[in-house]
């Protein structure tokens, strides 16, 4: 008898049938590995791990229903009749037969994302959830330099990289013109940046806008993804851009263009069709670009609303005027890209030196420079100059930072991150208190606080952390009076102490210690009964976690307390020095 | 019948030369003519441009598209009824690639237009239209937990808080350690070049002398004792009698007897322990539990850090970008810049499992700074 019997007819079962490794996967898809690896980037599909790796540690799995998927994917076609193809040119080229790879390179099939798209991402609100990932890709390609040779294996076309740089400047002209950006962020790395897009956060990563220097890495991957991503943005874009009634894709000044402005030509391009929209007339002398075709103001007017009127909320608002009404100038050495971007987008008004600015450096109107040298040869009065860090810093923390500490030539303050938060680590640098400290000032001239407000950071109670303070205030009613209940019941034990005139000193005392502390004690024991009623009725897993987490909350609260006793040593240690 | 009679071979070889070839020379006289005298005497033209129409193929559904439903034929009579055709004809494929160009339009505009037209190529459409809810398309299955960007810490800014810095250089070293630690607890390589001595022939002789020295001690005793024992066990070999075997069954017998009465005194034993057992039992399933819990618990942090091992190479995380001590000047133009994105946002990739390590990307990368230990 046979070691293993199956019967007759029956499939494989188990992790078998579950999972085939990437070679079986080829080989019944008919196809080559990198035609493969292509379909599964652009699918989604993507190797699993199995409880049991039949075939061995060093193979990678993929599930066989995703495999089947692939296998009824149209794009398969499509890919394997352009390597056919590849072959004719390829062939025609080996015979030197120069007319013929022409032409044949002139017709060559290709195909579109868009079902793959739709199919991947039903809704609007998934692509916004996986849109940090292509927008980083799409940001860092655009800033590469291109590469056109095959020399080891990197190959990045210049049309690849223009495209990218377009789609990552509409994306920025949009978040700019909609006032969605939130925080920023500059490390090490490159530029964080987080907006906030139909409720979803979107974060992104940008580079520095220096000489990016190509490292060993599979490109042929990077680009299969940006291909994927690039079409994503497109599509992206366009229901953006329709969204706040503006056309897709943008007809910019060709000037501006040319002079890779291209940030600046969109938001002109924004502004001209606002422009329009407001005037609602036929006649084209509001027009700023007159290149732009006259017959769209015929579609314009049926249009009822401007880009200006979407739904604003709260947080768009107060970022919409924070610079208002104030003029930057930049510098050259200062990340023209990075600083016009962020600035628009909290409703500022920039310019820079070079043809087809909006303004001169010698404007009047200019409320402040930007500058990063370590000296600065002439100063207007009329304008302060400050380093870009300000910038940054005003934008994160939506108040006007004084300039004293950003002037040219003082070492700034450090850039803190926005994406911490300082009360959840509990350890709150400095200048994060300083700032706190400004916006409630500030909000201080603009609401008069109720008058409980300041006192909400001293109140004991608070920080022991009662969840109902009115209880709290009850509770503490009650102790008062039992408080002065006991204080005459003690006073009249030491009036009867004292007529038997025992000198007995610790009666006296206490007495009148046992108030103050008494209400604290009394204070903790009732929060401690509270946690423990709560504790009782979790079942024993619960208990467990709570315990868990109050070890982690102690180890968070001891490391701060390091940190705070190391500074108070170094503060001393400078200032015996 | 032989072979065929013998027929006159004059049509089947003769026909070469019977072929009259009037009608080329004369054509070949006319088209000289024509040439030298510089125009065509015939009347007739060589090339004409067919006008004639084919009868279009009539397809069997164009039979059927001009035909009308009775009732509405019936109903054609009242003015105010509509007919409408049983079927509609296919609509005109719109040609996308060619040049459309719009009234009014100047160059400029038309080469931007086309330059997007032709640059994505499928034509822009709203893709997430509303209305148009795919229920069929099941939930998708996210590769893991790990966000796409993850900001860094506040340490690695390019102005840093001295705290913060702190942190992040500590646990930049940290991980570095980490690497040397491992390294060097790890098991010794084997040596490519091994200690050896050169040894001449003659010592190689002494060498192998000494091993067999040895090796006939052992043998002279072990042949010493099997002697004796060969000598002990051959008078030992008797026949077994009755009386032996009978002995041996009873005492196979009482063994058994007694083997069962053992169990049943276990058995008893044992249901006597009852509660004992099954509570050891408890306690056996409630390890068994608490290290499953453990390990999934554990498998979960771990997937948060890094992905699942997928392929052959394991997953190397990059290290974590932050300033030296020296190099904190606080001045975003003086910041160097010696790390590479691309690296980073592979590495990302890799560590969501979308893309398998290879051998190349566990190698060091270029931006591992040397730290300076504080």
């Amino acid at each position: 008898m046979p070691k293993h019997y199956r019967p007759a007819g029956k499939k494989k079962e188990g992790n078998v049938a579950k999972y085939v490794t990437r070679s079986q996967a080829v080989k019944s898809l008919q196809v080559t590995l990198p035609v493969f690896r292509k379909l599964c980037i652009l699918k989604g599909v993507f190797p699993r791990e199995p409880r049991k790796k039949v075939k061995g540690n060093h193979h990678s799995y993929y599930h066989t229903k995703d495999i089947l998927f692939l296998r009824h994917e149209p794009l398969l076609e499509k890919l394997r009749d352009i390597r056919s193809y590849d072959k004719k040119i390829k062939k025609a080229v080996s015979k030197k037969n120069k007319d013929l790879a022409e032409r044949l390179m002139m017709r060559k099939p290709s195909y579109t994302l868009d079902r793959m798209i739709r199919e991947r991402y039903p809704k609007f609100v998934d692509v916004l959830r996986d849109l940090d990932d292509c927008l980083s890709l799409v940001h860092l390609f655009a800033a590469l330099p291109a590469v056109d040779s095959t020399t080891n294996g990197e190959k990045i076309p210049v049309s690849r990289v223009h495209n990218c740089r377009r789609l990552s400047y509409e994306w920025q002209a949009y978040i700019s013109r909609t006032h969605k950006l939130r925080k920023t962020f500059v490390s090490v790395k490159g530029i964080y940046y987080q907006a906030v897009v139909e409720g979803q956060t979107v974060t992104w990563l940008t580079p520095h806008a220096l000489q990016q220097v190509l490292s060993e890495v599979d490109y042929r991957i990077l680009l299969t993804f940006l291909e994927f991503y690039e079409a994503l943005l497109g599509f992206v874009n366009f229901k953006l851009y329709h969204s706040i009634n503006v056309k897709y894709p943008p007809i910019l000044d060709p000037q501006l263009d040319a002079l890779a402005a291209d940030l600046y030509a969109l938001t002109r391009y924004f502004d001209a069709r606002s422009a329009r929209l407001g005037s609602m007339t036929s006649g084209s002398d509001q027009m700023q670009l007159q290149q732009l075709p006259p017959n769209e103001i015929g579609s314009l007017v049926q249009i009822s609303e401007g880009a200006n009127e979407y739904e604003e909320d709260e947080e768009t608002r107060e970022c919409k005027n924070l610079f208002k009404n104030m003029n930057f100038f930049l510098s050259p050495e200062v990340p023209r890209e990075s600083l016009l971007f962020v600035i628009s987008a909290f409703g500022g008004r920039v310019s820079w030196d070079g043809e087809g600015a909006p303004f001169e450096e010698s404007d009047q109107s200019i409320s402040y420079q930007v500058v990063d040298r370590p000296t600065l040869g002439r100063k207007i009065l009329s304008r302060e100059y400050v380093q870009p860090q300000w910038v940054f810093d005003c934008v994160n923390a939506r108040i006007i930072l004084p300039t004293a500490n950003y002037m040219v030539g003082c070492v700034c303050p450090p850039h803190l991150s926005p994406f911490v938060d300082n009360e959840a680590e509990g350890h709150v640098p400095e200048y994060a208190e300083a700032i706190e400290r400004l916006k409630a000032a500030q909000r201080k001239e603009v609401l008069p606080l109720p008058g409980s407000g300041k006192e909400d950071f001293d109140d004991p109670q608070s920080l022991a952390g009662i969840a109902d303070r009115a209880e709290a205030i009850e509770v503490a009613k009650k102790r008062k009076e039992m408080a002065t209940r006991e204080k005459q019941y003690f006073d009249e034990l030491r009036n009867e102490v004292e007529e038997y005139q025992i000198a007995d000193t610790t009666v006296d005392n206490e007495p009148i210690q046992i108030d103050n502390e008494r209400i604290d004690q009394d204070l903790r024991q009732l929060e401690e009964d509270e946690a423990s009623r709560g504790e009782a009725l979790m079942g024993r897993k619960h208990r467990n976690i709570l315990k868990a987490m109050k070890i982690g909350i102690q180890k968070k609260k001891d490391d701060t307390q390091r940190l705070k006793k190391r500074q108070k040593q170094i503060k001393e240690s400078q200032v015996l020095d | 019948m032989g072979k065929k009679s013998k027929s006159s071979r004059k049509g089947k070889k003769e026909w070469r030369k019977n072929i009259s070839t009037e009608d080329v020379e004369d054509f070949l006289e006319i088209s000289t003519e024509d040439v030298l005298s510089g125009g065509s005497q015939q009347k007739e033209p060589s090339f004409f441009i067919d006008k004639s129409v084919d009868l279009a193929a009539k397809k069997k559904i164009d039979k059927s598209r001009g035909k009308v439903l009775w009732s509405d034929k019936l109903l054609e009579k009242n003015p105010m009824v509509k007919i409408i055709p049983s079927s509609t004809t296919r609509k005109m494929k719109t040609n996308k690639n060619a040049k459309i160009v719009q009234a009014g339009e100047n160059e400029t505009t038309l080469q931007t237009r086309l330059k997007y037209q032709n640059a994505c190529d499928s034509s822009l459409t709203d893709l997430w239209e509303d209305g148009k809810d795919d229920s069929r398309i099941k939930k998708k299955f996210l590769p893991s937990a790990i966000p796409a960007v993850e900001v860094e810490p506040s340490g690695c800014s390019f102005n840093p808080d001295s705290l913060n810095h702190q942190d992040a250089l500590a646990r930049a070293v940290a991980d570095e350690m980490q690497k040397i630690y491992q390294q060097e607890l790890g098991p010794k390589p084997v040596p490519s070049v091994a200690h050896a001595e050169v040894i001449d022939d003659e010592l190689k002789y002494f060498l192998e002398a000494d091993d067999a020295c040895d090796d006939n001690e052992e043998d002279g005793v072990q042949i010493s004792n099997t002697g004796a024992e060969i000598e002990k066990r051959v008078p030992k070999c008797k026949r077994v009698t009755r009386v032996e075997l009978n002995r041996r069954a009873r005492k196979k017998e009482h063994l058994m007897i007694e083997a069962e009465a053992k169990k049943v005194d276990e058995l008893t034993k044992s249901i006597d322990d009852l509660p004992a057992i099954l509570q050891a039992i408890e306690k056996e399933e409630e390890e068994k539990n608490k290290r499953y819990m453990r390990r999934r618990v554990a498998k979960a942090e771990k997937l948060k850090a890094h992905p699942p091992r997928l392929g052959k190479y394991k997953y190397q995380p990059t290290s974590l970008q932050v300033l030296l001590s020296e190099e904190k000047t606080g001045s975003l133009r003086k910041l160097k810049v010696s790390c590479t994105l691309v690296r980073d946002r592979f590495n990302s990739l890799e560590k969501r499992g979308l893309v398998v390590p290879s051998k190349k990307s566990g190698r060091k990368d270029a931006c591992l700074k040397p730290e300076v230990l504080e």
